[in-house]
């Protein structure tokens, strides 16, 4: 198994942004679509929202989610 | 709460009106959200969007209303989407293709001066790491930890480990856990981890 400086590197970025606690991908995932909303409308990110922005920061497929999302609502959240 | 939960929780015509305004919409959207990928082609979407609904009709009661109901019946949708897309990238390669049974490598030699991303990510500290993943990391962690690396998705790992996906999550959360606790063990402090995190 060899692995690249470049993974390397992303790997330590994730290291060094591990907390104790963390929520899982399934709480962060009951919470993607109003977070969404959040964004789209461009409100910021409620306090009660913070454990998600942190999740998303280490998880790269909650973070693909939820550009996906903010694509596909699109449509509906930035009149 | 809202009017589509009430519509959609009626059986009879207005049920079967409200899915097909649901479904017309969740596939504008997902279509518009996939045009990039070359796999969501029309069937594509079609057959996502009809799981999807079957889900959303399922999982109806989970609707909390904190967002409007079809930016939540959205999320689903492109959830499934991105479920099968993942599936369908991912089906040809083992977990064995990916991970051999050696211990892991550096791949490449000791970093150039002239880079400051390489200057904080020192010889020493690619060291430590290796001892850490190779000797300190479970199997399980390991293999989770390098698939990751690879990128592959949580759910696929599962699959292959016959786990579930937030035990995956878990393995990997113990993983980079046990890194950073066994770098600060090393000598490197909270700042140092920083440092590197921002010369990326
Ligand atoms: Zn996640």
């Amino acid at each position: 198994m060899k692995i690249t400086k470049e993974q390397l590197r992303a790997l330590l970025g994730f290291v060094a942004k591990t907390a104790d606690e963390e929520i899982s991908c399934q709480t962060c995932e009951d919470q993607l679509s109003r977070f969404a909303e959040a964004q789209l409308t461009g409100d910021g990110v409620p306090g009660a929202l913070q454990a998600i922005q942190k999740h998303l920061e280490i998880c790269p497929e909650c973070t693909e989610e939820l550009e996906y999302i903010c694509e596909a609502l699109n449509d509906d959240l930035c009149d | 709460m809202d009017d589509w939960v009430d519509k959609l929780t009626r059986v009879g015509p207005e049920q079967d009106a409200a899915l097909v305004e649901l479904g017309e919409l969740l596939k504008v959207r997902v279509k518009r959200a996939f045009k990039s990928r070359p796999k969501a082609d029309s069937s594509f979407v079609d057959d996502v969007v009809q799981d999807s609904l079957a889900t959303i009709l399922a999982s109806i009661r989970q609707f909390d209303g904190e967002s409007k109901f079809t930016s939540w019946a959205t999320t689903l949708a492109v959830r499934t989407a991105l479920r099968q897309m993942r599936r369908l990238n991912w089906q040809d390669t083992s977990l064995d293709q990916m991970l051999s049974h050696n211990p892991a490598k550096v791949e490449s030699r000791s970093p150039s001066g002239s880079d400051p991303a390489a200057i904080a990510l020192s010889k020493q500290m690619v060291e430590s790491m290796y001892r850490i993943i190779n000797y300190e990391l479970t199997d399980k962690q390991r293999e989770v930890l390098l698939a990751h690396l690879n990128g592959m998705p949580q759910a696929e790992i599962g699959r292959r480990m016959n786990t579930s996906r937030n035990a995956v999550y878990k393995l990997g959360f113990d993983a980079r856990k046990r890194l950073r606790d066994g770098l600060i063990a090393a000598g490197y402090s909270a700042e140092d981890l920083e440092a590197i995190k921002a010369a990326r």
